[in-house]
């Protein structure tokens, strides 16, 4: 695990390193520079003068290229479109500078737009989600799921998280087990893994989870599917790992992702695991307005985002069960669960998060709010219902998760 | 002098006391009606005269074109040329007054008008469809004041004309007052049938659901259609209510559990939401909580469903602080319970300058007001309180000046902001004599009283006809099927509704009875929940429940009474998934009588547990041809195992 003072050592160079490498580009190379400059800020922003076609590919591609990064960790891919466009800015612009021309003007006036209008188309399919009819038929799709029986329409990182839930909420019925168990060994998992780790780090090799995919590492763990020297594997890298545990997709740590892992790392004889995931929850990843990160990226070691409610609320609930949070985060859950279990259960985020709900209450005295979130009838979203399960578990037997499990006991028999 | 003092009494009829005659001379509108129309008249006079010095004395087009805007709305549409935005002008003020009416946008109206002023200004200078530039209808101005004059004397003339009409008919109803016979009330219990076995599992499936489910009720808007969830909830609350306290009061434990469970749906969001919507149209308030401020359709009915609860069953569960919690979906919850309620409904009632309290804001209703004066009243009876009669003087007060017409009948509706009524067409003609579940019989007796005998007066005739067609105790009628309230679709049981509450009326039990009977076979589908068992929507089955069980209890009757404690042996647990429990009670306080039905097959061991037994004392239970005995243990009670195989009616009694 990187210390503190390495991630600082690191962030003062970054910040050096942006704020030395424009002004050189601005003093060094002249007008040609400051376009160069320009692509630091926003890629293609260079071009836009003179090459706006080429800008506009820039500005896509680097679009693409920060969705591979936060969604798969490539992060390659965006060092390599903004030097890729500071190059070419540098290539392709004349050395000479502009007169002020009203087609100069005009032009650095439609730029921002592009900014304004991306926002907007973002803003736009974000509020369309909540339109009536657009809204009815995402519900739809909600409620179309079974439950566990549905595991395998989700996502393979959700089906990884599910599992792993579902693996803490044992003991489960013969046919549903077989279902989880399924699909973890189903070759999308593995895929997915090895896809990411050659896209984002070049990875060959016969074991697409030989590094980070946190998620699947956990759920192989807990359902018993992970082999011995992987288990081992497993262990050893969390021991060095940036956050404690190894990352999700290289490079990002997620909240829900981490303390799944994290409490697999336990069941798998790591000691130090507890400490170092709690000192993650009460550090870099500690709530703050009431909010826990979305991610931790780990080249630098800073936080980024928030949380989705159920994800903030599933992940320290399952932390509290260990014993790794206090009872601080209910206060700010308490509403949002609420609010989720007056709405109902029509969208799957609210699902999770009524069941996530669900378990904080096996630990928390709040009555009132117990008398609330019991009413609505989690049986769609799998996660949601494993969660369910879980909670009930806890209901029962607040330390379940605590004690080493007993071998007879459920999924991780395997 | 108020309508209330100048009230007549008729001579004491026969059969009770005197019922009360109609006020000989009453005025047009009540003091707080007139003060606010007269306010409304002073506001437009205002803009009238402001409209005449501009069209009149200013002059110019763009003067003349604004000061028509005011005369009437799209008025200067007309002086423009542009007809066809006149029309449209017209055609959205009365899409405004809809909304004004049905979501509380008072701001409707006058935004119509003042934006059709500000685009004709527009277009005074602008160009014209069809006619050139620069054209002006100088014949428009006489048209114009001629529309409006036409608008506001046809309102004027609707409303003397009906006044006028109403006053004449004083004479002749009074005549009738002096003599009119009130029928007594039905009491008599009803031998309980295979029809009221499936309602009441329809009630137990619909209760037993999951807890956020609202399966069996008809969906659609929340305001005004007749789909409204939480009207559909008050009638199966106050029907099970009936069922527990006429048929089950010696055994409780399932009803009770189900009424709760029902109660308790009252808080899903799905029911009461729609108030935030209102109270942001009508009151310019974010405040979601749907009991602080007006929306006495939510909180008096809800305040009377568990009057109703208590008083059949005996549970205090809601008079717990918090026990109904309404969750704004962002999490915040507003914490209530029987006594918030009622104080709020209390407080609500005294800071009205009308006196009844809006529905939607702006707009009272009668009927719930009605309801929340025996949401009052039923909690003064089931905790001693005395609220209804800290209200009941300034109420009764605005019912007789306010709301009242000369032939007795109320409006159904007026606004709290102008003094004025119409006809929304939710009840015919507007006007009704009496309204809500009880019908003025608990909170106003010699209204109900009177109310009855005006009811009586057009239902006595029809109600003769169809008893004297009752052969072999039915009443064999083909009747078309009506639609609902909510237009959707339409049942066939809606007719017979009105026949069995026409008998209820009426007093005549062989039509009652020959109704019930003949409404379960002509439309009973055969279905079970969540299908529903006859063909009617979810409010239609509330209320035909409601009538079939109103013996010996009714609602009113029920309410007045409050919770008694059951005298006699009582059926304290059994498989209640496995039997039907139709019937437990008590005729004499010392035998039970139990009715069992097994549910989804013969049940071959049905253990019986009672209580309430004279400790020691052998019991016997007779039914189905055969005999146990059993003796009382020193708690008094006592364990019987019986087969239920068929529908078993059964009797616990003293041995001695």
């Amino acid at each position: 695990m990187f210390t503190e003072r390495s991630l600082r050592v690191r962030r003062a160079i970054v910040v050096v390193g942006s704020v030395a490498v424009p002004a050189t580009l601005v003093l060094g190379f002249g007008h040609r520079g400051q376009h160069m400059a320009r692509n630091l800020i926003v890629p293609g922003g260079g071009l836009i003068d003179e090459r706006p076609i080429l800008a506009v590919c820039f500005l896509v591609t680097a679009t693409v290229a920060t969705v591979a990064w936060v969604k798969w960790g490539v992060d390659w891919s965006i060092v390599a479109v903004v030097v890729a466009s500071t190059v070419a800015a540098g290539l392709l612009t004349s050395p000479v500078a502009h007169s002020a021309t009203p087609q100069f003007a005009r032009s650095t006036h439609e730029f921002p737009l592009v900014i304004i209008v991306a926002g907007a188309v973002t803003w736009t399919r974000s509020a369309a989600g909540r339109l009536p009819g657009i809204r009815r038929l995402g519900r739809r799709r909600a409620r179309s799921f079974h439950g566990l029986a549905d595991i395998d329409r989700l996502s393979v990182v959700d089906r990884c998280r599910c599992a792993s839930i579902v693996a803490l909420s044992a003991p489960s019925p013969e046919a549903e087990l077989d279902r989880v168990l399924a699909t973890m060994e189903d070759s999308g998992v593995a895929r997915r893994a090895a896809r990411i780790g050659l896209l984002a780090r070049g990875r060959r090799g016969p074991d697409p989870f030989s590094i980070d995919h946190a998620h699947a590492r956990a759920a192989l763990s807990l359902t018993g599917r992970l082999p011995a020297d992987a288990t081992a594997r497993f262990v050893d890298q969390a021991g060095v790992a940036p956050g404690g545990v190894p990352a999700s997709e290289p490079s990002w740590v997620r909240p829900l992702d981490g303390t799944l892992a994290a409490v697999a790392l336990e069941r798998a004889g790591d000691r130090g695991v507890a400490q170092r995931w709690t000192a993650m929850l009460t550090g870099p990843m500690s709530m703050r307005r009431g909010h826990r990160p979305a991610c931790w990226w780990t080249p630098l070691g800073v936080s980024a985002g928030s949380a989705p409610p159920w994800e903030h609320a599933a992940a320290t609930a399952i932390a509290r069960a260990m014993r790794w949070v206090t009872d601080d985060d209910w206060a700010v859950l308490r509403p949002r669960v609420l609010g989720a279990a007056a709405r109902g259960t029509s969208t799957c985020h609210d699902e999770r998060l009524i069941a996530a709900g669900r378990v904080w209450l096996a630990f928390i005295d709040d009555d009132p709010a117990a008398g609330i979130v019991k009413r609505p009838s989690v049986r769609h979203d799998p996660i949601a219902v494993a969660l369910d399960r879980l909670a009930r578990r806890l209901t029962i037997d607040p330390n379940a998760l605590c004690r080493t499990p007993d071998v007879s006991e459920g999924i991780s028999a395997g | 002098m108020t309508v209330s003092e100048s009230m007549h009494r008729s001579q004491p009829s026969p059969d009770g006391p005197p019922i009360m005659l109609l006020p000989t001379h009453p005025p047009r509108l009540g003091p707080v009606s007139r003060r606010l129309l007269l306010r409304l008249v002073a506001v437009l006079c205002t803009f009238q005269l402001v409209a005449a010095i501009l069209v009149f004395a200013v002059g110019g087009h763009t003067a003349r074109t604004v000061g028509l805007s005011i005369v009437f709305p799209g008025g200067g549409f007309l002086y423009v040329a542009s007809p066809i935005l006149f029309v449209l002008t017209a055609v959205t003020v009365i899409v405004a007054l809809v909304l004004w009416w049905g979501v509380s946008a008072h701001f409707a109206i006058p935004l119509v008008w003042a934006s059709a002023g500000v685009v004709a200004v527009v277009l005074v200078d602008g160009p014209r469809l069809l006619v050139d530039r620069g054209t002006y209808w100088q014949w428009s101005i006489p048209v114009v004041y001629v529309a409006a004059a036409a608008t506001v004397g046809s309102m004027v003339w609707r409303v003397e004309q009906a006044y006028r009409r109403k006053l004449a008919k004083v004479p002749g109803i009074n005549d009738y007052l002096r003599t009119a016979q009130l029928p007594k009330r039905l009491t008599l219990p009803r031998t309980l049938d295979d029809t009221d076995a499936q309602l009441l599992r329809w009630c137990y499936d619909f209760a037993f659901q999951p807890d956020d489910g609202l399966d069996g009720l008809d969906w659609g808007e929340q305001f005004h259609g007749g789909t409204q969830l939480r009207y559909q909830l008050n009638s199966v609350s106050w029907a099970m209510s009936l069922y527990a306290a006429n048929h089950l009061p010696n055994a409780p434990t399932q009803i009770e559990s189900a009424l709760t469970n029902v109660v308790l749906k009252h808080t899903d969001l799905r029911v009461w939401r729609y108030w935030r919507t209102l109270n942001i149209l009508g009151n310019f308030d974010t405040d979601p909580d749907p009991i602080r401020r007006d929306n006495i359709m939510f909180s008096a009915f809800l305040g009377d469903v568990i009057n109703s609860f208590e008083a059949a069953t005996g549970s205090t569960r809601f008079d717990e602080p918090g026990s109904l919690t309404f969750v704004w979906r962002d999490g915040r919850t507003f914490e209530y319970d029987h006594h918030s309620i009622y104080a709020a409904v209390k407080a609500n009632f005294e800071h009205s300058k009308l006196g009844f309290f809006p529905c939607e804001p702006g707009w009272s209703f009668t009927v719930c007001n009605v309801m929340g004066a025996q949401a009052l009243h039923g909690h003064d009876i089931a905790h001693g309180s005395d609220g209804w009669a800290q209200v009941r003087d300034r109420w009764q007060h605005t019912l007789d000046n306010e709301y009242s017409t000369p032939d007795g009948s109320y409006a159904h509706i007026r606004s709290n902001h102008v003094g004025l009524s119409w006809d929304t067409g939710e009840v015919q003609g507007g006007h009704y004599f009496a309204n809500g579940t009880h019908r003025f019989v608990d909170i106003l007796p010699g209204h109900a009283r009177r109310a009855k005998a005006l009811d009586l007066r057009g239902a006595s005739g029809k109600m003769a006809a169809l008893s004297a067609m009752v052969a072999d105790d039915r009443l064999d009628l083909d009747l078309p099927a009506e639609p609902e309230r909510h237009r959707t679709r339409s049942s066939r049981l809606l007719p017979w509704i009105k026949i069995i509450g026409g008998a209820r009326l009426v007093g005549d039990q062989k039509l009652l009875d020959a109704a019930i009977r003949s409404s379960a076979e002509k439309c009973g589908t055969g279905g079970q929940w969540p299908d529903r068992p006859l063909d009617v929507g979810a409010a239609g089955l509330g209320s035909y429940m409601l009538l079939r069980w109103s013996a010996p209890l009714d609602l009113a009757a029920l309410n007045m009474r409050g919770y008694v404690e059951p005298a006699g042996p009582m059926l304290d647990d059994t498989s209640w998934d496995d039997v039907l429990v139709t019937e437990a009670r008590s005729l004499d306080g010392a035998s039970l009588r139990l009715s069992l039905r097994p549910r989804d097959g013969a049940v071959h061991g049905l253990r019986l547990r009672f209580a309430a037994m004279v400790p020691g004392c052998p019991y016997r239970m007779l039914g189905a041809g055969s005999v146990c005995s059993v003796v009382a243990d020193e708690r008094g009670c006592a364990d019987v195992v019986i087969p239920v195989e068929v529908p078993l009616d059964l009797i616990l009694e003293p041995a001695r």
